[in-house]
C-alpha cells in the first residue's frame, strides 16, 4: 500500500516537475526570442521568395509602361535642355546684333545689313568667308563688311543670294586708310592671320605706335572712320625708302557669327 | 555623264566640308586637309585614272570660281598634280609604304608650292607663315591620306584582305 503511495506522489512530483519545465519554457524570455528567431528566418525566405515573384509579375506588368514613361521622361530632358540652348543660344545673338546696333547708331549710318556667316574659303591659301546676303538685298562688290566694331573684310563675289567677303587678313586685300590720332594717309594690305601692313609709308609720316588705323574717304566711297587695327609694329629697313608698319587686325574667323554690310 | 556625275557630287561634298563653318569652328585648324586632293590620289590608287583627270579638273575649276580673285592657278595645279599622279600610278603598278608617302607629300607640293609663289607675284608678299602654312598643308594631307586609305583597306574591304 505504502509502496503504491509512494509511487503515486513520485508520479505526480515528474508530472509536477514537467508542468513547472514547460510553464518555464513558455513564460521564459530567452526562449521566446528563440522561438521567433526560428519562425523568423525561414518566413522571411519565404516572404522574400513571395515578394520576388510579385515584384517578378509586377515588373513583367509594368514594364512596358514604365519603359514608355521613361521615354517620355527622357524627351521631356532633352527638349528642355535644348530649350535651354537655345535660350542661352538667343542670349548670346541678342548681345550680338545689341552691339552691331550700337554700331550703327555710332556711326549714323542710313542703311545698314545684317549677314550671317555660313561658310568659309574651302582654300587655305585665301582668307575669306560666305555671307547670306546677296544681290537680293542690293549687294554691291566693294561693300564693307564690319564685326564687332570693327572692319573685317570687302564684299568681292556677289551671287543671288550669297556673297563672298574677302577679309582683311588676305593678301589680296587692299584698302586706303588713315591713322587716327595723326591723320596721316597710308595703303593698308593684308598679311597673315590676324596680320596687316601699312604700304609706302614715307620717313617723314607719323606713324605712332598703338594707334588705330580707319577707313577714309579719300578715293573711295566707303565711310570713313571706321577701325581695321592697331600698329604694333614700326621698323625701318635698311636701304629701303618706305618704312614698314605692322598692324593687328580683329579678324577672328573662329568666333564670327553675324557681320554687318555697309553698301556703298 | 550620270557616271561621272557621282564622282563630281562626292568631290563637291568634300570641298562643302572644306568650307563648313561647323568644320572650321569645331576643329579650330590651322590649316584645313584638302579632302578633294585626298579624294584624287584615292580614285587612282583605285585604277580610276580617266575619272580623276576629270575631277582633278572639276575640284581645280570650282576652287578658281569659288576664289575672290580672278585666277587660274587652282585649276593648273589641280590638273596637273592629277597628271602627275596618274604617270606615278602608270609606271608603278602597286604603291609601296615609301612610294605613297612620297607621293602624297609631291602632290601637296605640287599644288602649295605654285599657289605660295603666284600669292608672292602678285602681292610681293613672302612671310615665314606662308612656309609654316605649306608645311602644315602637307603634314595634313599625308595623315588625312593615310587615314583615308588605311580606313579604306581595314573597314571597307576588310574580307578582300
Amino acid at each position: 500500500m505504502l509502496f503504491n503511495v509512494k509511487r503515486k506522489l513520485l508520479k505526480v512530483t515528474y508530472f509536477l516537475i514537467g508542468i513547472s519545465i514547460v510553464l518555464f519554457i513558455i513564460f521564459s524570455n530567452f526562449f521566446k526570442g528563440l522561438s521567433v528567431d526560428f519562425i523568423g528566418v525561414p518566413n522571411k525566405a519565404i516572404s522574400s521568395i513571395v515578394e520576388s515573384f510579385n515584384n517578378l509579375f509586377v515588373y513583367l506588368q509594368d514594364k512596358k509602361s514604365l519603359l514608355e514613361e521613361n521615354k517620355s521622361l527622357k524627351k521631356q530632358i532633352e527638349i528642355l535642355k535644348l530649350e535651354n540652348q537655345k535660350n542661352f543660344y538667343l542670349e548670346k545673338e541678342n548681345e550680338a546684333l545689341k552691339k552691331m546696333l550700337d554700331f550703327k547708331n555710332y556711326y549714323g549710318f542710313s542703311h545698314v545689313l545684317v549677314g550671317k556667316v555660313i561658310g568659309f574659303s574651302p582654300d587655305n591659301w585665301v582668307d575669306g568667308f560666305f555671307i547670306d546676303l546677296g544681290k537680293k538685298e542690293n549687294i554691291k562688290e566693294g561693300d564693307l563688311v564690319v564685326a564687332g566694331g570693327y572692319l573685317i573684310g570687302i564684299v568681292k563675289v556677289v551671287g543671288q543670294n550669297f556673297s563672298e567677303v574677302m577679309s582683311v587678313n588676305d593678301k589680296n586685300f587692299k584698302i586706303t586708310v588713315r591713322t587716327r590720332k595723326t591723320g596721316e594717309i597710308c595703303f593698308y594690305n593684308g598679311l597673315d592671320y590676324k596680320k596687316g601692313v601699312l604700304k609706302y609709308v614715307r620717313p617723314e609720316q607719323d606713324i605712332r605706335f598703338s594707334d588705330v588705323v580707319e577707313t577714309t574717304v579719300i578715293n573711295s566711297s566707303n565711310p570713313e572712320g571706321i577701325p581695321i587695327g592697331i600698329v604694333r609694329k614700326i621698323s625701318t629697313k635698311e636701304g629701303e625708302f618706305f618704312r614698314e608698319i605692322e598692324i593687328e587686325t580683329f579678324y577672328y574667323p573662329y568666333s564670327l557669327n553675324y557681320v554687318l554690310v555697309i553698301p556703298r | 555623264m550620270i557616271y561621272y556625275g557621282k564622282y563630281f557630287l562626292v568631290a563637291y561634298i568634300l570641298i562643302l566640308i572644306q568650307s563648313s563653318i561647323f568644320f572650321k569652328k569645331t576643329f579650330n585648324f590651322f590649316v584645313i586637309p584638302d579632302f578633294a586632293l585626298i579624294y584624287i590620289f584615292w580614285l587612282t590608287i583605285e585604277n580610276k585614272q580617266t575619272i580623276a583627270k576629270y575631277v582633278g579638273l572639276f575640284v581645280g575649276i570650282f576652287l578658281d570660281l569659288v576664289n575672290p580673285d580672278k585666277t587660274f592657278i587652282n585649276t593648273f595645279t589641280y590638273f596637273f598634280s592629277t597628271l602627275y599622279i596618274i604617270n606615278l600610278k602608270n609606271n608603278f603598278l602597286n604603291f609601296n609604304f615609301i612610294l605613297k608617302l612620297l607621293t602624297v607629300i609631291l602632290l601637296s607640293l605640287i599644288v602649295s608650292v605654285p599657289k605660295t609663289t603666284y600669292l608672292f607675284f602678285t602681292t610681293g608678299f613672302l612671310v615665314n607663315e606662308d612656309f609654316k602654312l605649306i608645311s602644315f598643308y602637307v603634314l595634313a594631307n599625308t595623315v588625312m591620306m593615310y587615314f583615308v586609305y588605311y580606313f579604306d583597306i581595314f573597314v571597307l574591304k576588310r574580307n578582300e584582305v
